[in-house]
C-alpha cells in the first residue's frame, strides 16, 4: 500500500487497513515517517494505547513523547497536557509535534491552547484540518471557512483539504452541504467505510432527504454497529422518521458525547419541572 | 417539412411562386425578390413584411441588384430592359435599353456608376447608369450569356455561357479612358461609346473551358483570385487566376442537376451551390469536399445571395424567398465570479475581467474540437476547477450531424492560447456543470441527463420527467429542462422535478447574481421567476429576444435584434439604446452594460439608467431616490408622466409636466389646488374652472372656490359661500351687488342670509307682495316699518295679529364662526414636496446628509442621555432600599459565567443553537437548541403549560431528533451537526409529518375500544403540536390537530367516567351518556356515542329520550343492521314517549360540556378557556390543571401558543 492510501485509509477511519499495513514497502522515509505515525495513532484508535505507550518507553525524540503522551491519556484517560507543553517547547519548528500537541491539548478541553499551538505550521493540511475542526467545535464557522478558503489556493484537491471543506460547508446553508454531500459521495465510493457513509448520511439529513439518508446510514451501520456517532446519528434519523429510537440509545456508549449531552438534558428538564411545580395547581 | 431547410437557422421565408434572385440591402434590414411572374418585392425580413412592390417589367425579372450607397435598386428580365428603381418613390426611374433578348443579370460596379449586364443575344455590356448610356458591348461569347459579374475591387469582369465558357475580361483601359485627365468623362462619352471602338476599352484575358455543359454562373471570390462557375454538367468548378494564366482547381461533384448558382461564404471559407436537383449545398473550399446538404421537397433553387457586412444568407428556389444563416453567432459564453469566458470563431477560450475590463488573450485552444466549420456553442465554466465544458457540433449533413462535449482545463497562467494538457469528450446535446466535480450532459434523442465526474465517468444517468427541448443552468446541483410549454426545476441529486413553470419554448436561462430570480428567455418572451420558479412577471418583445442579463438590483437588462432594453420584476419595460449590430448582454454593473459581439469583441455600453431607476424607485416607494433622480437628471416626456399616473403618482409626474392642459388635469388628479388654479388661469377655461371649484369644494378651500365662483360670476353660489363661511363683510357686498344688477331674487337671498329684516320687508313691499312685507317686518318687531305698509294698504294695523319677536338687531344667525378667515382642509393633498422635500435636501448634498445624520443622531443621543439620567435616578432612588435584601438578590454566579466565555474565544460567536433562541419565539427551536429553561418560559407564557413533566420524551426527541454526529479526529469527540428545517436557518423540528399517522392510531384504538390508550395518544399528539415548528401555512392544520384531539379526548373521557359509575347512579350515568354524544366527532366515529346515548336511555326506559338520540343516530346512518335495528327501538319508544327520570340534559338548548365537571355550559353561563387546547370550562374550574391536555392551567394569562416564526 502506498503511503497516499494508507493516509486516506487513516483518515476515512479504516484503522484496520492501515495496522495490516507493511511499512516497510514504503520506501521514502519522510513518507515512512508519517506511516508509522499514523500506523501509531491507527492502533491508539484501536484500542491498543497501552501497547503503544508500552513501546515507545525510551524515545528522545519529540513526536514520538508525544505519541507516548498521546497514548497515554487515551489509555488512562489523564490529561497530559503537562508533559506536552514542555515537549513542544522544546521543538517548536516541527509540524508533528504541532499536529500532536494539538490534538492532546484538544483533548483535554485546552481548545485555545491547541489553536495557538496549530496555528504556527508551515503548509500542514493535517494541523489545517485539526484547527478546522477545533474551530466548528467551539461554533466558529466563518473562521473555518476563511481558514479552508486560504487553504484551497494550495491544496490541491488533497483528501485532507476535502474533508475539511465537507466539515465546514455542514456548517453552512444548504447549498454548501449540497459540496459535503458530493466530497463524501466520493469518498464513499472510493472507501466505503462507515466514516464516510456517516458523512453522505449526515449531509443527506441536513439536506432533508431523509430516504436517502437512510440508505446511506444502514451501510454505516453494517460496517460499524457500535459507532456511537453511527449510533447518535440513527437516533435522530429514525425520531425524524417517526419511528422508536430506543434501541440505538441503550446502545450508545456512555460517556459519549451524544449520550452525555442527553444525559445532561435529561436531568436539565427535571430541574424546569422542578421549577414550575410552584406554579402547579392543588388537585 | 418540405418548406424548412432542415437544420438550417431560417430566418425568414416567404411564400410565393418561383423567386428568380434576391439582393440584400447594405445597411437596411430589407431584401429584394424577383419573381418570375414579374413583380419584384421589398421584404423587410426582420419584421418579415412585404414593404413594396415593384411592377413594369413585362415578363419574368432575372436579377435585381441594390446599389451599395445610394437609394436605388436595378432589375432586368425577359423584356430585354434593364431598369433602374428608386427606392425613395418606389417608382420606375428610367430603363436601359439595348440588349434584344432576355437579360439574365444586371449588376452595380462597387464604386463607379457602372452596371454590367448579361443578356441572351449574346453580349455582355456595361452602362453608366447616370447619364444612361451604354460604355461597352462584349461580343465574345458564342451562345447566351447567363450572368457576368464585376470584380469586387479589380477591373476585371467575368461572364459565363452555354457555349460552355467562362470569359474574364480585362477592363482597366475603359476605367482609365474614362478618368483620363486630358478627356473629362462628359467629352469622351458624348464622343460616344464607339468613338475609339470598344475593342480599346477592354481585353480578353482568358476563356476557362473545361465545363462539358452550359455554364450557368460564375462568381469571383472576395479575396482571393479564385473564381466558381457552376454548370448544366452537374459541376461546379473552382478557377484560379494568375497575372499570367488561369487554371481549373478542382471540380466539385454532388450535384445531381444542373448548378444553377454558385457564391463566395464572405467570411468562411465555403463554396455555396443550389442546383435544379433542389438541394443547397456547402463545400469546403480548401479540401473541396462537401460540407452540408439542404435538401427541399419540391422546389428548384435559382439563386444565391450573400448580405456584404451580416452573416445572412439569402435563396431564391420555386416557392420564394429564403433567408438563413449557416450557423449561430452567439458566441458561447458563460460569466464566472466577476470573469466573462467566452468562445472565439478560431475556438479559442478567452477570459475578460470587467473588474480592469482587460481582454486577455485567449487562454486555450480547441481548434481540433467539433467540425471545421461549427462554432463551439455552450460553454459552462467551473471555478473550483478552473475548468470548462464546452459543446460544439461535427460537420457533416445535418441528418447525420452529431453534437458532444469537451472538458478541459483551463491552463493556471496565461500564456497565448494552448491546446488543452487534457482533455475529456464524449457525445452530448447540451452539457453543463451542477457541481464543483460533477457536471450533467443532456442527451436530446434519449432523452436523459448524465452526471458525470471530474474523470467523465458516469456516476448517474437519469430520466427526465418532460419531454425536454434544452437543458439550461440553475442553482447547484439542480438544472432547468425546458420543453415545449413549461420549464422544470429539476434536483439532479433526487432525480426529480422540484418545481414546474409553464413557459413555452424556453431556449435560455440566466439568474440573477444573488440566484434570487431566474429570467427564461424565448424567441419573443422573457418570463421571469423565482428561485423557486414561481412565475413574478413577464416581458413580451416583437424582436427577437438575442440575450438576457442581470443587474444587482434586480433589473433584466436584454438584448434584441434592435435594442438595448430593460425589463423590472413587475413586467414593465423601456428602451435603453437602439444597437446598430447584434450584440449579446453578459453583465450589468450600474450604467455600464458588458456586451459580446459576433465578432467576439467585448462591448463596453454606457446607458443611461436614470430611467428604470426612477421607476424602480417609485415602485419601491422610494422617494428619496426619486427625489435625488428629479434633481440630477434630467427626465423628461410624456411617458414617464404616464407611467406615474399609470402608477398612482400624479403629484410626482406634476414636477415634469409643461403643459397646462395636462398639468391641470395632474393637479386636479392629486389635489394640488394651487397648481390647479394656476392652470386653470393659464387654460381659461369653464370646464377647467367647475372641475376646479369641484375639487376646492371637496377641499374645503374656499379662497380657491371664491374666486372660481367670482370667476364664473356664480354670485348665488358666492353669497351661500359666505353664507356658510361667515364672511359678514362680503355678504354685504353680495347684497349691494345684488341691488346693482337689480336682481330681486339675489337680493332676497341675501336679506336672508344677512338677517337684513328691512331690506326684506323693503323688497317685498316693492315687489307688491304687502302683506308679506307687513308680517315681515312686525314679526321682527319693525313696528314703525309695518305700521307704513299697513297704511299704505289702508289696513288697521289693530285688527293684524302677529308675534312679535325683535330679531332685526341680531347678529346674522349661524354666522357666528367666522369660517372665512382660514380654509378648512377637508381633505388631506398628497403633495409632491411632502414625499419628496423631505429627503430632496439631503440627497442634493451629501456632506449635508452626514451633517443631518450626525445631528439626528447626537438627538437621540440626548435622549437617551435623558433615559440614563433618568435611570440614574431611579437607582439613586432604590439606594435608599437595602439592595442586599434578600428579595432583590439577583442569583446570577457572574464569575462562572466570564470564564465560561473566555474559554470560548476572544471574540464573541455566536453558536448555531444561540442563533435559534435568539432568533426564534417558537418553544420548539428553544428545545431544539436545548435551551429548556427559555423554552419552558415561553410555553407557560404562550400556552400557560406549568406541568412539564409529561412532556419529558417530547422534549428530549425533539432535542435529539436534529443532532447529527460526524467523526472527527481520532481521539477527540465528534463534531455536532445540526439538521435545518426548510428555511435552512432553524431547526427541524419532527413530528408534523407524523400527525395524520398518529391520528389514525388513536381511531384504531377507539376501533378496539381501548378508550385509554386512545386518550393518551391524542394527549400525546397534543404534545407533539406543543412543541412543533411549521411553515406558516401549515399552522392552521396543527390547529386543526389541536382541535379535534380536544373533541375525542372530552368524548372519550366522558364515557369512561360513565363506565366507571356505579350502577346505582342512574340520572348521572344517563347525563353522562347524553353528554357524550355533544363533542364533535369524525362522521366514522360520530354514530358511537349516540348508540351508547339510545342504549342507556332505553334500558332506563327514557323513551322520549331513547327516540331522539335514535333520530340523531337515523340522521348519520341510514342503512344497514344497525339502522334497522335503531329503527325498531324508535318505533317502540315512539309509541310510548315518556321519560321517567328528569335529566339535566336539554336537547334543544345550545350547551358545552365543561371538560372539568362533566357539566353542560350553557350560553350564558361565565367560562374559562384553556389557553392551550382552547377547551371552555366552567368559570369555576379556573386555575385548575386543564383535564384535556393535563399540563395546562385554565384560564391562565397566556399570549397563544406560536407554532411558526
Amino acid at each position: 500500500m502506498s503511503f497516499e492510501s494508507l493516509e486516506q485509509s487513516f483518515y476515512t477511519g479504516d484503522y484496520k487497513a492501515v495496522i495490516e499495513t507493511d511499512l516497510e514497502a514504503i520506501a521514502d522515509p519522510e513518507e515512512n515517517f508519517k506511516a508509522q505515525l499514523l500506523h501509531a495513532r491507527a492502533r491508539i484508535a484501536d484500542g491498543k494505547a497501552k501497547e503503544v505507550s508500552a513501546a515507545l518507553t525510551s524515545s528522545n525524540d519529540s513526536v514520538w513523547a508525544l505519541v507516548k503522551v498521546y497514548a497515554d491519556s487515551v489509555a488512562t484517560g489523564v490529561d497530559g497536557t503537562d508533559k506536552a507543553v514542555d515537549i513542544v517547547e522544546s521543538d517548536r519548528d516541527n509540524n508533528y509535534v504541532k499536529l500532536l500537541g494539538g490534538l492532546i491539548f484538544a483533548r483535554a478541553g485546552e481548545l485555545e491552547k491547541a489553536l495557538a499551538l496549530l496555528k504556527t505550521h508551515e503548509s500542514s493540511l493535517e494541523c489545517v484540518l485539526l484547527t478546522v475542526q477545533i474551530l466548528l467545535m467551539q461554533g466558529r464557522v466563518e473562521e473555518a471557512v476563511v481558514l479552508v478558503n486560504e487553504t484551497r489556493k494550495w491544496a490541491n484537491d488533497h483528501l485532507l483539504y476535502n474533508l475539511a471543506e465537507a466539515w465546514t460547508c455542514l456548517f453552512q446553508n444548504k447549498e454548501q452541504v449540497q459540496k459535503t454531500y458530493y466530497i463524501f459521495e466520493e469518498l464513499s465510493g472510493s472507501h466505503p467505510t462507515a466514516r464516510t457513509y456517516l458523512g453522505e448520511t449526515i449531509a443527506q439529513l441536513k439536506l432533508l432527504r431523509f430516504p436517502e439518508a437512510s440508505e446511506s446510514l444502514r451501510q454505516a451501520v453494517a460496517l460499524s454497529p457500535d459507532s456511537d456517532d453511527v449510533l447518535a446519528t440513527n437516533i435522530a434519523l429514525a425520531l425524524i422518521q417517526n419511528e422508536d429510537a430506543q434501541e440505538f440509545r441503550d446502545n450508545l456508549g456512555k460517556t459519549s458525547l451524544p449520550a452525555n449531552a442527553l444525559r445532561e438534558k435529561s436531568e436539565l428538564f427535571d430541574r424546569v419541572v422542578q421549577k414550575y411545580q410552584s406554579q402547579m395547581p392543588r388537585a | 417539412m418540405p418548406h424548412v431547410l432542415t437544420l438550417m437557422l431560417t430566418k425568414f421565408q416567404s411564400r410565393s411562386t418561383t423567386a428568380k434572385a434576391v439582393a440584400f440591402h447594405p445597411r437596411r434590414p430589407w431584401a429584394l425578390c424577383a419573381l418570375y411572374s414579374s413583380p419584384i418585392q421589398l421584404w423587410d425580413y426582420r419584421m418579415g413584411v412585404c414593404i413594396a412592390r415593384f411592377e413594369g417589367h413585362e415578363g419574368p425579372v432575372r436579377c435585381v441588384d441594390f446599389h451599395p450607397t445610394q437609394p436605388i435598386f436595378v432589375s432586368c428580365g425577359d423584356d430585354g430592359t434593364i431598369r433602374i428603381w428608386s427606392l425613395q418613390t418606389q417608382k420606375l426611374m428610367f430603363q436601359l435599353n439595348g440588349h434584344f433578348d432576355y437579360v439574365r443579370t444586371a449588376y452595380f460596379h462597387p464604386e463607379m456608376p457602372w452596371v454590367i449586364s448579361a443578356s441572351d443575344d449574346q453580349t455582355v455590356r456595361i452602362w453608366n447608369w447616370q447619364n444612361r448610356q451604354q460604355l461597352l458591348c462584349l461580343t465574345s461569347h458564342s451562345h447566351w450569356v447567363t450572368c457576368a459579374q464585376f470584380h469586387p475591387t479589380e477591373d476585371l469582369i467575368a461572364s459565363s455561357s452555354l457555349d460552355c465558357t467562362v470569359r474574364i475580361y480585362d477592363i482597366s483601359a475603359l476605367r482609365r479612358r474614362l478618368s483620363a485627365p486630358s478627356k473629362g468623362p462628359m467629352e469622351i462619352e458624348e464622343a460616344g461609346p464607339d468613338a475609339f471602338g470598344p475593342q480599346y476599352d477592354y481585353r480578353l484575358k482568358w476563356t476557362l473551358e473545361g465545363h462539358s455543359k452550359g455554364v450557368l454562373w460564375v462568381a469571383f471570390h472576395p479575396t482571393q483570385p479564385l473564381l466558381a462557375s457552376a454548370s448544366d454538367d452537374k459541376t461546379v468548378r473552382l478557377w484560379r487566376m494568375s497575372d499570367s494564366r488561369a487554371w481549373e482547381v478542382d471540380t466539385l461533384r454532388g450535384h445531381t442537376n444542373s448548378v444553377t448558382c454558385v457564391a463566395f461564404h464572405l467570411t468562411e471559407d465555403l463554396i455555396l451551390s443550389c442546383s435544379d436537383d433542389r438541394t443547397f449545398r456547402t463545400w469546403d473550399l480548401n479540401r473541396r469536399i462537401p460540407v452540408n446538404v439542404y435538401k427541399r421537397e419540391n422546389e428548384k433553387f435559382w439563386n444565391i445571395a450573400l448580405h456584404p457586412n451580416i452573416n445572412l444568407i439569402g435563396a431564391t428556389n420555386d416557392g420564394g424567398l429564403l433567408i438563413f444563416k449557416l450557423a449561430r453567432e452567439r458566441p458561447a459564453h458563460t460569466v464566472s465570479q466577476g470573469k466573462l469566458y467566452f468562445a472565439t470563431r478560431d475556438k479559442k477560450i478567452k477570459i475578460f475581467d470587467y473588474k480592469d475590463a482587460v481582454d486577455k488573450d485567449g487562454v486555450l485552444s480547441l481548434a481540433k474540437f467539433g467540425g471545421n466549420f461549427q462554432p463551439l456553442r455552450e460553454l459552462s465554466y467551473n471555478p473550483a476547477e478552473n475548468a470548462v465544458l464546452v459543446t460544439c457540433d461535427s460537420d457533416g449533413n445535418p441528418s447525420a450531424r452529431t453534437r458532444s462535449y469537451i472538458l478541459a482545463k483551463l491552463p493556471a497562467q496565461a500564456m497565448g492560447p494552448v491546446e488543452p494538457s487534457k482533455s475529456m469528450e464524449g457525445p452530448a446535446d447540451q452539457a453543463q456543470f451542477i457541481t464543483r466535480n460533477r457536471f450533467a450532459v443532456f442527451r436530446a434523442e434519449s432523452q436523459t441527463i448524465e452526471i458525470r465526474d471530474m474523470e467523465n465517468s458516469i456516476t448517474k444517468t437519469l430520466s427526465l420527467p418532460i419531454v425536454t427541448k434544452h437543458m439550461l443552468s440553475s442553482q447547484p446541483g439542480h438544472v432547468l429542462l425546458a420543453g415545449a410549454n413549461s420549464v422544470v426545476l429539476f434536483d439532479v441529486q433526487q432525480g426529480r422535478a422540484v418545481a414546474t413553470l409553464r413557459a413555452s419554448d424556453v431556449e435560455a436561462a440566466v439568474w440573477s447574481p444573488d440566484g434570487k430570480y431566474v429570467a427564461l428567455q424565448a424567441k419573443h418572451k422573457i418570463t421571469i421567476a423565482n428561485s423557486k420558479l414561481e412565475f413574478v412577471s413577464s416581458v413580451n418583445d416583437t424582436i427577437r429576444v438575442k440575450s438576457v442579463a442581470w443587474d444587482e438590483a434586480h433589473t433584466v437588462i436584454y438584448s434584441t435584434f434592435n435594442h438595448l432594453k430593460y425589463a423590472l420584476l413587475n413586467g414593465d419595460v423601456g428602451v435603453l439604446k437602439t444597437l446598430n449590430s447584434t450584440l449579446y448582454v453578459t453583465m450589468v454593473k450600474g450604467n455600464t452594460v458588458y456586451c459580446l459581439s459576433r465578432n467576439y469583441t467585448v462591448f463596453i455600453i454606457r446607458i443611461d439608467s436614470t430611467e428604470y431607476r426612477f421607476k424602480k424607485a417609485i415602485i419601491n416607494g422610494d422617494f428619496a431616490e426619486v427625489a435625488r433622480l428629479i434633481k440630477t437628471s434630467h427626465l423628461v416626456g410624456q411617458s414617464i408622466i404616464a407611467y406615474l399616473q399609470k402608477r398612482g403618482y400624479p403629484e410626482i409626474a406634476l414636477q415634469f409636466v409643461e403643459d397646462p392642459q395636462t398639468k391641470f388635469d395632474l393637479a386636479i388628479e392629486c389635489g394640488d389646488l394651487n397648481t390647479a388654479a394656476e392652470q386653470a388661469g393659464v387654460l381659461n377655461k369653464p370646464i377647467a374652472d367647475k372641475l376646479l371649484a369641484a375639487e376646492a369644494l371637496n377641499q374645503g378651500n374656499h379662497d380657491i372656490l371664491e374666486d372660481v365662483y367670482q370667476k364664473q360670476r356664480a354670485f348665488d353660489k358666492l353669497a351661500f359661500l359666505y353664507l356658510i363661511t361667515g364672511n359678514r363683510s362680503r355678504l354685504q357686498k353680495m347684497e349691494e351687488i345684488a341691488d346693482a344688477r337689480g336682481d330681486t331674487l339675489a337680493r332676497f337671498q341675501t336679506s336672508i342670509f344677512l338677517n337684513s329684516v328691512e331690506n326684506r320687508a323693503q323688497l317685498l313691499r316693492e315687489a307688491g307682495q304687502a302683506p308679506l312685507a307687513y308680517a315681515t317686518a312686525k314679526s321682527n318687531g319693525l313696528g314703525e316699518l309695518a305700521s307704513q305698509i299697513a297704511a299704505e294698504q289702508g289696513i288697521d294695523e289693530s285688527k293684524i295679529d302677529i308675534p312679535v319677536h325683535n330679531v332685526a338687531k341680531d347678529n346674522v344667525v349661524g354666522v357666528s364662526i367666522e369660517g372665512f378667515r382660514e380654509n378648512w382642509p377637508l381633505h388631506e393633498k398628497k403633495s409632491a414636496e411632502a414625499l419628496l422635500t423631505m429627503t430632496s435636501t439631503v440627497s442634493d448634498e451629501p456632506t449635508e446628509y452626514v451633517d443631518e445624520v450626525q445631528s439626528a443622531s447626537e438627538v437621540e443621543e440626548d435622549g437617551f442621555n435623558d433615559n440614563l439620567d433618568a435611570l440614574d435616578d431611579l437607582v439613586d432612588g432604590f439606594d435608599d432600599i437595602d439592595v442586599n435584601d434578600e428579595g432583590w438578590d439577583l442569583d446570577v454566579d457572574v464569575g462562572e459565567e466570564e470564564a465560561d466565555v473566555q474559554a470560548v474565544s476572544s471574540t464573541t460567536v455566536v453558536t448555531e443553537k444561540e442563533r435559534w433562541v435568539r432568533n426564534s419565539t417558537v418553544p420548539a427551536d428553544h428545545v431544539a437548541a436545548g435551551s429548556f429553561e427559555t423554552a419552558a418560559q415561553l410555553l407557560n407564557r404562550q400556552a400557560g403549560i406549568v406541568n412539564f413533566a409529561p412532556l419529558k420524551r417530547r422534549f428530549l426527541e425533539v432535542y435529539e431528533a436534529n443532532k447529527a454526529y460526524i467523526t472527527g479526529h481520532d481521539g477527540l469527540p465528534p463534531l455536532e451537526v445540526y439538521v435545518r428545517g426548510n428555511n435552512d436557518v432553524l431547526p427541524y423540528i419532527p413530528g408534523f409529518d407524523s400527525l395524520g399517522s398518529k391520528l389514525q392510531e388513536a381511531y384504531k384504538f377507539i376501533k378496539a375500544a381501548k378508550l385509554e390508550l386512545a386518550i393518551e395518544t391524542f394527549r400525546e399528539i397534543l404534545y407533539t403540536v406543543l412543541i412543533l415548528s411549521v411553515d406558516e401555512s401549515d399552522v392552521p392544520e396543527c390547529l386543526k390537530v389541536v382541535e379535534i384531539c380536544r373533541n375525542y379526548i372530552l368524548a372519550f373521557s366522558i364515557e369512561l367516567k360513565r363506565r366507571s359509575l356505579p350502577a346505582s347512579e342512574t340520572k348521572r350515568n344517563l347525563e353522562l351518556a347524553a353528554y357524550f354524544t355533544k363533542p364533535t366527532l369524525r362522521p366514522a366515529h360520530a354514530p358511537l356515542p349516540l348508540q351508547v346515548a339510545l342504549t342507556q336511555a332505553f334500558q332506563q326506559q327514557e323513551f322520549a329520550l331513547a327516540s331522539y338520540f335514535a333520530g340523531k343516530y337515523l340522521e348519520l346512518v341510514k342503512t344497514g343492521p344497525g339502522a334497522e335495528k335503531v329503527r325498531k327501538i324508535k318505533a317502540r319508544c315512539d309509541a310510548n314517549p315518556l321519560d321517567k327520570v328528569d335529566i339535566d340534559f336539554d336537547q334543544f338548548a345550545n350547551f358545552t360540556i365543561c371538560p372539568g365537571t362533566l357539566t353542560p355550559i350553557y350560553e350564558s353561563e361565565p367560562t374559562a378557556t384553556d389557553p392551550f387546547t382552547g377547551a371552555v370550562y366552567h368559570a369555576s374550574e379556573k386555575g385548575k390543571l386543564c383535564s384535556i391536555s393535563g399540563i395546562s392551567v385554565i384560564g391562565a394569562a397566556a399570549s397563544g401558543l406560536r407554532l411558526s416564526n
